[in-house]
């Protein structure tokens, strides 16, 4: 019996449309994740990792499947009227309830399900790169289904079904259902959780609070794998223990206990009605009933009657939308979620979480994405309430048959949902500006705020138009909640790479985010698209009006036919403005986005640099002159975005052979008006490369020189196509040597890196590093050093900072210009900056330190000063003398994504990343002492030791800089701030080595992995200088600077190696070669450990230590064993270490084996905790077993 | 007035609401007489321009409705059947925010006019209070007040009396029959005791057909001296029915009194009858086709 009616709620389900279209979109998404080639690099895309990950995630989208179901399932009874007829049956409680939910769950399992078919067949059916696949392993779709998506569908099942059971209404489900979706969102963000957090490395603490609390078991599924290799994951299964399986337990224990008080508190007995007003007060109303019934004259088709109707119709809905519970409800979960965005909005989770000041631009960062989507799926849930309101209440027939027009309930209806969303909008508004005052911060900027309604209002308005259609069009407002989910889906869907034209993405033009300095970059831009799209928008509004349902609605086919006679000529009119706007402004658009300004798509990009590669790559073994000295004037044009770059280059035959041709690359989207080399002509120049090659008339022999003569005068960017260039901005300008000026030679960064790109397009494998370390043919090349010349111009009101001493400086034509000039030659890396600064100077020791700022942004300008004259005078002690006068800071708008930047004598910082960061607001590492200690150090390594471009050139560049950003920090700090920083680094590079698509290299080999040479080169160097001596460490680096600075032989890592071996002793160099051409890693546990209180009060600390020693050369595949016999700190705490910063009572140095090693001490104070490695010197995934609890026993 | 030609509706179901119907109907209450799905509802939505016929004309003051339904709904109080209104907003409100709809856009006059109708409804003491909460008999008064709204010129009323109680009801049609001397109201109904005592002209409808029209009076006078009764027992009316033109049976005191049609006394132990509305309502229902089509 129940089994029959369990089928008959099945049969009821899979005969919906909403169970077909469920079933295709799941198959869609589960096809199409391995076909957009999901999942982290270097995994296969059908790897049990990556299906597993897909199927946890798309698990989350099940909550709206289980939303139709499930709502259908309790409360079609009630919205069908079947109610009276269904409870008054002889059904039980328990079997009603347990048949709709099972019937339910069922259905929406079978949609599901439908994912993993569409995820399996993608690789065999789909254009899936088969080099990226690899054997299919059917017990991994099962497995993630068994393990991750059937608990989670429990869950929500439940959830949403006692809300249906509980409630009777499917409104209340659905928006309940948008509710817990949020809260898994909230309860992401509250516990840090891997999926919001993104890469952020995590304390293990918080990952297993993740991993448990996580309703969805993401969080834990991330536990479990977070230090998987991409070889792990392509074979390895989640295993069923540990965290992972005590999430799953208690999701299934919640999903039962929400079941049972569902059943508990659900009773067939109806709901009370609303209260009826009595008989007795009828009767006691006014006697007599009135006078004379008197008509009064109408005039709807007046104006002002139209006007009326409107405004009133207007409040009507508005009023009753936001007064309505499940939009409070909206509306507090939404106070909460903007507090909880808010606040971590100030946190930069990439710059050792320290917090910035809650700046207005900060608080719309923070802001702006939360309250797009939110008000998305608001509009797409009270579209569906609005439009269908008369509809829903039963007062259609009536307000039907008023004469207002149409018009007047269409622009009511939009004009309500446009007040909801600003109501959205004010809500972290008022959230943002409390939290600025609550932490102290007062310039709250009430304008920048208001762009909100701009920037995200405007989009926001052209979706309330398109859900409106919608509703419109769609039989029933469930479909077109549905369909206005997918669509708002794909409105919000991300454009991070800005390939995309803004012609094509709706309501969605590339925006640049708000900078203190600059503001909003090009808002006319935006407002031009958005007249584009409110053409569009226009046009499907008086479609939406042509087709409004009016009384007994025709079939959608009849109303298309009545369209032509409802718009007469005056809607047939509007609808043609619009599109003429559309149209129009649409043509604009293109006009000065691919006419006027070059645009490609990222395939014509793929293709234009493949071409690139097939036609120049012969050039790269042509000899090229070298450029010694560049002459050049800079005029910027800040307000009108604009640059006009003109000068020349010296070259000169450096290389032992004559020289006849010559290569130019420009970028390809300059057009230059000037470009010539003396006594050559121009043999062939490619616009679509931006490439120039000029022969000599007579070869250049050795040592010979000609000039390089070029005028670049590119056209200001009226309307950006994708991204924006962020090089020349009203303030803030920074353009740099690749954005403006011609190189020289084959750019071999312009090939692709991609091995599938390359494929695609008939290109060899991707060049693989460059080259070897003592590869004696690759080692000479570098580019050379070169002297600069260059008058800048900028606005009146603006600073040009350029390279070198300052020579001069004047205003003349309304205009300021700057002479900079190099005193010797510097590394080939120069760019320009200009802005509305103030200027904080200091002289020292004959270099004038000068701090460029942004007015008011000079929270931390004094300890930028400190720190830089520390730095300068310690490196300077410690490697040898700053070659420049002068060492310029300047702040830059946040639009620039990265930390700092070292030029010579010129450091470029975006305000972000330090001016703006709150020291006195936490943060584990001093962030501003440690960022501008490295970059100041860069000039030592980088434009001093400007290093060989073979392997292992970045460590020699970054590590070092690591190195000398830790000995300020500690000379600041002091050395226990060094263990924390290492900590962090240590998790960045566990977690980094993750996605590394290939076997990763020893130091002495890296190229391009960041955490290789800033994470793992700052632990190696920390051990380094605990192991041999800071100063034979030092001395090794004076060596090598002296050897290989400034214009000699440029330096690679065998030249460290070789500097590190003179200066120690033999016995050192076994380590010293590990760490540098090693990937090794140690596994140290404390097995047992006790404490034997001596008569004099000494405490004997014994413990048992398990010692191991792996290299890892092929990432994580095969890893070797190798011998361990090293000295390794061992410190003994009174409290456990990581819950207190105390001091250790006892820190030495204890040699440690492979296996097993005793070791024994003593110390002074009572021992509560023994420590293995407690200041971070080796790396080591597994740390938690490094320290462990003594055994304490008394004196005897 | 109001002239209706060949109107016919087929809903997507297949059902054929409105089979030709045509009417003409002047100022005055008219009453439109049907068994439940004779189209009524169909008819008064298609005169309201909640709904558009397949074929035929209607025509108001000359004005083509079908084809010009805004300019139509300008004059138009309209009372459907079964109606339902936004939760929680008053009677004052509710009624302003329609006024407004309608076009009063005129603040002053507006607000006059609400009051008084509140006051001829009887709701002035409710004004106050939400109308989802009000009672049948008042929401339907609530009903009548809008649809008065502004200066109507075309009142159609569907079904207003059924759940009534017989106060209101009385009330309700003193109201109507106050408004209806300037201009056309209509009142569908199944309850012939509505039409008899407000309509000075009427037709009956069924299965989307007009069978008859005219003055209530003129159809009972066709009758006089043909409608007879007899009280039978049970079993007997079958009987009856077979042999005679039986228009209504009716259970009294156990037994059923039968009403025939018939020319001159049928038989013995039958009596004569003045007849009345409901004879007429009932004949005309249960004539045969043939003799409906003669009609």
């Amino acid at each position: 019996m129940l089994l029959d009616v369990i089928r008959f709620e099945w049969r009821y389900h899979t005969r919906q449309l909403s169970f077909a279209v469920g079933v295709l979109f799941f198959l869609g998404m589960g096809f199409m994740l391995p076909v957009l080639g999901y999942g982290p690099g270097g995994t296969h895309l059908n790897s049990p990792y990556v299906v597993m990950q897909s199927v946890g995630l798309l698990s989350l989208l099940t909550i709206f499947v289980l939303t139709v179901f499930c709502a259908n399932a309790v409360a079609r009874d009630a919205e069908h009227g079947m109610k009276e007829i269904v409870y008054a049956t002889s059904v039980g409680k328990l079997r009603y309830l347990t048949a709709r939910f099972v019937g339910a769950l069922a259905a929406a399992v079978t949609v599901f399900s439908s994912t993993i078919v569409g995820m399996y067949l993608a690789p065999v059916v789909g254009n899936v790169d088969p080099a990226k696949l690899g054997d299919p392993n059917p017990l991994a779709y099962l497995w993630a289904l068994l393990v991750l998506a059937l608990p989670n569908m429990l869950f929500a099942g439940a959830v949403i079904f006692a809300l249906a059971v509980l409630t009777r209404s499917v409104l209340a489900s659905y928006v309940g259902s948008v509710f817990l979706y949020m809260l898994c969102m909230v309860v992401a963000m509250m516990i840090d959780s891997p999926l919001m957090a993104g890469s952020s490395p995590q304390s293990p603490q918080a990952m297993a609070r993740a991993a448990v609390l996580d309703p969805f078991g993401i969080s834990a599924f991330f536990q479990q794998t977070w230090y998987w290799t991409p070889a792990q994951r392509d074979t390895q299964l989640l295993s069923l223990d540990g965290y992972f399986l005590i999430n799953r337990l208690l999701v299934l224990g919640l999903s039962a206990a929400i079941l049972f008080v569902t059943y508990r508190f659900f009773s067939f007995r109806l709901a009370a009605g609303a209260r009826l007003a009595s008989a007795a007060e009828s009767e006691s109303a006014r006697p007599g009933g009135g006078g004379q019934y008197r008509p009064v004259a109408v005039a709807p088709e007046r104006a002002a009657g139209r006007w009326a109707a409107l405004r009133v119709a207007t409040l009507r809905e508005f009023r009753a939308t936001a007064a309505s519970k499940p939009f409070l409800a909206l509306l507090f979960l939404w106070v909460c979620l903007a507090a909880i965005s808010v606040a971590d909005g100030t946190k930069s989770y990439g710059d050792y979480h320290t917090r910035l000041y809650p700046t207005t631009g900060t608080m719309l960062a923070a802001i702006e994405i939360p309250l797009a989507f939110l008000s998305t799926l608001m509009l797409v849930y009270f579209a569906a309430e609005v439009v269908w309101r008369e509809r829903i209440v039963g007062a259609d027939e009536i307000v039907d048959a008023t004469p207002a027009p149409n018009g007047v309930f269409y622009l009511a209806k939009g004009g309500a949902l446009i007040l909801l969303s600003w109501l959205m909008t004010v809500v972290p508004i008022i959230v943002g500006a409390g939290y600025q005052l609550s932490t102290g911060y007062t310039r709250l900027q009430p304008g920048v705020y208001l762009s909100l309604f701009y920037f995200t209002g405007l989009p926001l308005a052209l979706f309330a138009v398109v859900v409106l259609m919608v509703q419109t069009l769609s039989p029933n407002r469930y479909v077109g909640i549905v369909v206005g989910m997918l669509l708002g889906l794909l409105m919000m869907s991300p454009n991070d790479l800005g390939l995309v034209h803004g012609l094509v993405r709706f309501g969605a033009p590339p925006r640049a985010p708000y900078t203190e300095m600059n503001g909003f970059l090009a808002p006319g831009s935006f407002g031009l698209y958005m007249l584009y799209w409110g053409g569009l928008a226009g046009v499907l509004a008086f479609i939406t009006l042509g087709l409004w349902r009016r009384g007994r609605a025709r079939t959608l086919r009849g109303r298309v036919r009545e369209l032509p006679r409802r718009w007469g000529r005056r809607g047939l009119a509007g609808a043609a403005a619009s599109l003429a706007v559309f149209i129009g402004t649409g043509g604009f658009i293109f006009y000065n986005t691919n006419v006027l300004a070059r645009y490609e798509t990222r395939e014509q990009s793929l293709d234009r640099r493949a071409a690139y590669e097939r036609a120049f790559r012969r050039y790269e073994s042509v000899p090229q002159p070298s450029v010694v000295a560049v002459r050049t004037t800079v005029d910027l044009y800040p307000s009108e975005r604009r640059f006009e770059v003109a000068g020349s280059y010296q070259l000169e035959n450096r290389t032992g052979g004559s020289i006849d041709t010559v290569l130019v690359s420009l970028r390809w989207h300059l057009r230059s008006e000037q470009m010539e080399v003396a006594g050559a002509r121009l043999l062939q120049h490619d616009a679509n490369f931006g490439t120039y090659v000029f022969a000599l008339a007579q070869p250049l022999a050795p040592g010979a020189g000609t000039e390089l003569r070029f005028r670049i005068t590119p056209p200001p960017p009226a309307v950006e196509a994708a991204g924006f260039s962020y090089s020349v901005v009203d303030n803030g300008s920074y353009l740099t040597r690749q954005a403006a000026f011609p190189r020289l030679g084959y750019v071999v960064g312009y090939e692709l890196e991609g091995e599938s790109e390359r494929r695609a397009r008939g290109l060899g494998p991707p060049r693989k590093g460059l080259g070897l370390v003592n590869d004696p043919s690759r080692n000479e090349k570098r580019d050379d050093w070169l002297t600069v010349d260059a008058t800048v111009s900028t606005a009146e009101d603006q600073t040009a900072i350029g390279p070198g001493d300052l020579v001069r400086e004047w205003r003349q034509g309304g205009r300021r210009y700057f002479q900079y000039s190099t005193a010797q030659p510097t590394t080939p890396i120069f760019g320009f900056v200009s802005g509305r600064y103030e200027v904080r100077r200091v002289d020292h020791r004959g270099v004038s330190v000068e701090v460029y700022h942004h007015p008011g942004h000079d929270y931390n300008v004094a300890k930028m000063l400190e720190t830089t004259t520390r730095s300068l005078d310690m490196f300077g002690e410690r490697f040898g003398p700053y070659p420049h006068r002068h060492l310029r800071i300047a702040e830059l708008p946040r639009h620039w994504g990265f930390g700092a930047f070292a030029l010579p004598g010129l450091i470029v910082w975006p305000e972000d990343r330090g001016f703006l960061t709150d020291e006195s607001r936490g943060g584990e590492v001093d962030l501003i002492t440690r960022r501008l200690a490295h970059e100041v150090s860069h000039q030592w390594w980088g434009h001093q030791l400007y290093p060989a471009q073979v392997e292992g050139g970045t460590m020699l560049v970054e590590t070092l800089a690591k190195y000398s950003e830790m000995l300020i920090l500690e000379a600041t700090q002091g050395r226990g701030s060094l263990p924390q920083l290492l900590r962090f680094e240590r998790e960045i590079y566990l977690l980094s080595r993750t996605n590394t698509p290939f076997p990763e290299p020893p130091l002495m080999r890296v190229v391009d992995l960041e955490h290789v040479y800033y994470s793992k080169g700052a632990i190696v160097m920390d051990a380094m200088r605990d192991f041999i001596g800071e100063d034979a460490l030092n001395r090794a680096l004076r060596r090598l600077l002296r050897e290989h600075g400034a214009t000699s032989r440029p330096a690679t890592t065998r030249d460290l190696l070789d500097a590190l071996r003179a200066e120690t002793a033999p016995e050192h160099h076994a380590l010293i070669d590990e760490w540098l051409r090693e990937v090794s890693f140690v596994d140290l546990r404390v097995e047992a450990a006790s404490a034997q209180e001596l008569p004099d009060g000494r405490y004997r600390v014994t413990a048992t230590v398990l010692g191991r020693k792996t290299f890892d050369p092929a990432g994580g595949v095969k890893p070797t064993e190798a011998p361990l016999d090293e000295m390794v700190d061992v410190a003994v705490y009174a409290d456990h270490p990581l819950s207190t910063n105390a001091a250790p009572l006892y820190a030495g140095k204890q040699r440690l084996r492979t296996g097993q090693t005793e070791v024994t001490f003593e110390v002074r104070g009572r021992p509560g905790f023994i420590s293995l490695d407690p200041f971070e010197r080796r790396i080591e995934a597994e740390r938690a077993d490094n320290i462990r609890e003594l055994q304490v026993s008394p004196r005897p | 007035m109001l002239n209706i030609t060949n109107l016919s509706k087929t809903y997507p179901n297949g059902v054929q609401a409105l089979k030709g119907v045509s009417l003409d109907i002047g100022r005055g209450l008219f009453g439109l007489l049907g068994p439940n799905g004779a189209g009524k509802s169909t008819l008064m939505r298609t005169l309201a321009t909640l709904q558009e016929p397949d074929a035929g004309e209607i025509l108001f003051d000359g004005l083509d409705v079908v084809r010009d339904p805004e300019a139509h709904r300008r004059h138009l109080g309209y009372l459907p059947q079964d109606f339902g209104v936004y939760p929680g907003v008053s009677a004052y409100d509710l009624l302003e925010h329609l006024a407004v709809l309608k076009g009063l856009a005129d603040r002053k006059a507006r607000r006059a006019q609400v009051e008084a109708l509140l006051e001829q409804t009887n709701l002035w003491a409710q004004r106050k209070k939400a109308v989802s909460g009000f009672s049948g008999g008042m929401r339907q008064r609530f009903g009548i007040a809008q649809a008065l709204l502004g200066d109507p010129r075309l009142i159609i009323v569907d079904e207003p009396t059924a759940g009534l109680d017989p106060e209101e009801r009385n009330r309700f049609h003193n109201l109507l029959s106050e408004v209806g001397e300037n201009i056309v109201v209509i009142l569908s109904t199944h309850i012939v005791e509505d039409v008899r005592q407000l309509c000075p002209r009427m037709a009956i409808m069924a299965e989307g057909r007009v069978l008859r029209a005219g003055a209530p009076r003129e159809l009972i006078a066709e009758l006089e001296g043909r409608v007879w009764r007899k009280t039978v027992e049970k079993p007997a009316v079958e009987a009856y029915r077979k042999s005679l033109r039986v228009i209504s049976t009716q259970l009294y005191e156990g037994r059923t009194l039968v009403h025939v049609l018939h020319d001159g006394r049928p038989e013995e132990g039958f009596a004569a009858v003045e007849p009345n509305l409901e004879d007429v309502y009932f004949s005309i229902l249960r004539a045969p086709a043939e003799a409906r089509h003669a009609a």
